[in-house]
């Protein structure tokens, strides 16, 4: 409990501090949603990497490679190249169209108010998809770290940014993640680093050299936080704390979540999915074996496809685009935040290894997104281990923060500025009440993997944000019934593909792995779709100027005062 | 008192937030003139061709590597100071070589507009 008050408590101070101080200095729609536009590059590409450095990044990329092998390494690097494609593609036009939202964006340049609506839909659905991951992972590693229920980490994260949010709106927003990035990254990397010189040169020899977690080395206490079905294939011991010794015939049994099972040291490891145990095959194939269908290259390419198309169209990361003052510093801002997650992601890999090493069995409780916070009293069990699993919670907490403050802005962007337009006070209004509904999701969505609703967000913006911006800013024939079709398709395609796989039979081989990752279609079929659609409609002569407008730089327009 | 069409007194703010209530329903920002417009075109073409050789350097690097880590076993294989060079791969490749992508393409796209 004290480690989660003294981690939690610091983090959630300085949000509420610097977003009481945002109160002041806001009046208008432009100064909630865009910080009125006058954040500099430097501030708003801290900004935006500690918006992006969200749950999954802090601690799910660890959790992974402890999971499903160095495969996992791919993530951070889809999620920057998409950094990358949007300094080329988004970037500056963007900022240059002068609109506050992405559905904004869309009406502006198609003149369309049913597309408005459309995507102010679209980015209700992706905040709602991301949002929840990120609360869910708030009670989690709360869980993890003391006592605590699963609700208390809910409630607090979303209590926390909708009053910072309600509050003090974007400028609090930018304030708050450009100090938290500065924040994960210290917390990320010093831990990183104390772990590896302190766990020892034995422990980083076997770090280095994967060897499949076949048997229990020693006596193992397994804590089930969620509910998980493992297959056994040979007779083995468990323990049950104040119960008998049992004996499990092989087949497949589950465990309900709440339960603590103890593995005597020697006993077989249960298998749990299909993946294989840590250590294992995936271990010497560095590639994503998605949805276990034996195409590891073509999974990795599908990852790579989802991250990198997806960040460009993720609407709270666009937005952030729109608080600089002009294009010049937006294409600043998406340069410097390449550089800025490029240091913090040399780091999960170290907290993966180790944790394979150190923290196996997190394998058996579906809780390998705690390994990042579990590692230091694994290393050290006296008040250092505490002082760093104190940090690294803090650090985690503040990512879900961040991200969090992020989407909740365009949550509430979309419904009362794009949906049912209104003034700042319907914004604040709406802030608060989106949070209490995504806290409600939250507190049923424990069972559902953080994973799987991050992919669906990631692959909902490539497959219809993305082609709408792409095409948007650099092909003028696009016509407003291309990008509503395009966007629909999109919208159908990929969201089909997730359901099925959530609630759908189990699939092998290349169905599963469309349908577990439908970017590599979808993504091309939003694409073709808007094209063909357009070319069939005939865009209207004023679209070329349009277009052109956002590509013309400020120096030769007069309103920019320059 | 002057003949003439009334216009209401407001102050600079609301007459922007009023502007973008109606700008909101249609796209009414005046026409870019001649001049504009063709420098427009320029740099539009300009940023064009400078942000292809970007991307095609991009997914050239970042669809490639796991192709090297797929068909390559002789470099994944491999120890670097004792770490799997398969699992560094991933790490200390593309990060340095998207920054410097990066750091490019805004040198050069805002050059462009410099020079044009």
């Amino acid at each position: 409990m004290t480690v989660a008050v003294l981690a939690v408590a610091p983090v959630v101070l300085l949000t509420l501090f610097v977003g009481v101080r945002g109160v002041a200095a806001m009046r208008t729609t432009s100064d909630f949603l865009v910080a009125s536009r006058q954040v500099s590059p430097l501030l708003n590409s801290a900004a935006v990497s500690g918006e992006y450095l969200s749950a999954a990044s802090f601690l799910g990329i660890a959790g992974m490679m402890v999971k499903d092998g160095p495969g996992a390494l791919w993530y951070p690097v889809g999620f920057t190249a998409g950094y990358v494609a949007m300094l080329v593609l988004v970037a500056a036009p963007m900022r240059r169209s002068g609109a506050l939202t992405v559905p904004d964006f869309a009406e502006a340049r198609l003149s369309s108010t049913a597309l408005r609506k459309l995507t102010a839909v679209v980015v209700l659905l992706i905040a709602v998809l991301y949002l929840v991951p990120q609360f869910r992972t708030a009670g989690l590693v709360l869980s993890a770290v003391s006592a605590t229920p699963y609700w208390v980490g809910v409630v607090v994260a979303g209590v926390v940014i909708s009053v910072t949010l309600a509050l003090g709106g974007m400028r609090a927003a930018t304030y708050v993640q450009a100090v938290q990035f500065c924040l994960k990254l210290l917390l990320f990397a010093v831990p990183a680093v104390w772990l590896t010189v302190h766990a020892g040169a034995d422990v980083r020899q076997q770090a280095l050299r994967p060897v499949e977690f076949e048997r229990f080395e020693e006596r193992t206490r397994v804590e089930f936080r969620i509910g998980v079905t493992f297959r056994i294939t040979e007779p083995t011991r468990i323990h049950r704390p104040g119960g008998s010794d049992r004996v499990l015939q092989p087949g497949t049994h589950r465990v309900r979540a709440g339960r603590t099972l103890v593995f005597p040291a020697g006993e077989p490891v249960p298998h749990v999915g299909s993946g294989g145990r840590p250590g294992g095959e995936r271990w010497r194939l560095p590639l994503l074996d998605v949805a276990d269908a034996g195409h590891p290259l073509f999974g990795t390419w599908a990852v790579l496809i989802a991250t990198m198309f997806g960040t460009m169209g993720l609407p709270h990361v666009v937005v952030r685009f729109h608080t600089t003052p002009d294009g010049a510093a937006a294409r600043r801002t998406a340069a410097l935040t390449v550089g800025l997650l490029s240091v913090f992601y040399l780091f999960p890999g170290v907290y993966g290894a180790l944790g394979r090493v150190l923290l196996p069995r997190l394998y058996l409780s579906g809780g390998t997104d705690t390994v990042v916070v579990a590692l230091p009293a694994r290393v050290d069990d006296g008040w250092v281990g505490t002082l760093f699993t104190v940090l690294l919670t803090g650090g985690a907490f503040a990512a879900f923060l961040a991200t969090s403050l992020g989407l909740l802005l365009v949550l509430a962007g979309a419904v009362s500025h794009d949906l049912a337009p209104g003034g700042l006070g319907r914004l604040r209004g709406t802030a608060l009440l989106a949070a209490a509904v995504v806290i409600l999701l939250a507190l049923f969505a424990a069972p559902l993997e953080t994973n799987i609703l991050v992919t669906w967000a990631f692959t909902l913006a490539a497959a219809t944000f993305c082609p709408l911006l792409v095409l948007g800013i650099w092909w003028w024939r696009l016509t407003a019934a291309g990008a509503v079709s395009g966007v629909l398709v999109g919208l159908l395609g990929s969201s089909a593909g997730i359901v099925v796989t959530l609630f759908g039979p189990e699939l092998r081989g290349w169905w599963a792995i469309l349908l577990a990752q439908p970017a590599p279609w979808a993504v091309p079929l939003a694409f073709g779709t808007m094209v063909l659609v357009s070319l069939r409609s005939g865009a209207s002569p004023r679209s070329r100027s349009a277009m052109l407008r956002l590509h013309l730089d400020q120096r030769t327009t007069p309103e920019s005062g320059r | 008192m002057s003949e003439g069409k009334r216009v209401p007194v407001m102050s600079p703010q609301t007459r922007m937030a009023r502007v973008r209530r109606v700008s909101r329903t249609n796209w009414s920002e005046p026409p870019l003139g001649p001049a504009e417009l063709e420098r427009a075109t320029r740099l539009y073409r300009a940023q064009r061709f400078r942000g292809a050789i970007t991307l095609s350097g991009l997914v050239l690097l970042v669809f490639g590597l796991p192709l090297v880590q797929a068909y390559l076993p002789m470099v994944t294989s491999s120890r670097l100071a004792g770490i799997p060079a398969a699992w560094l791969i991933p790490v200390i490749v593309p990060f340095p070589a998207m920054v410097l992508l990066a750091w490019r393409q805004l040198r050069r796209a805002e050059l462009l507009e410099r020079h044009r």
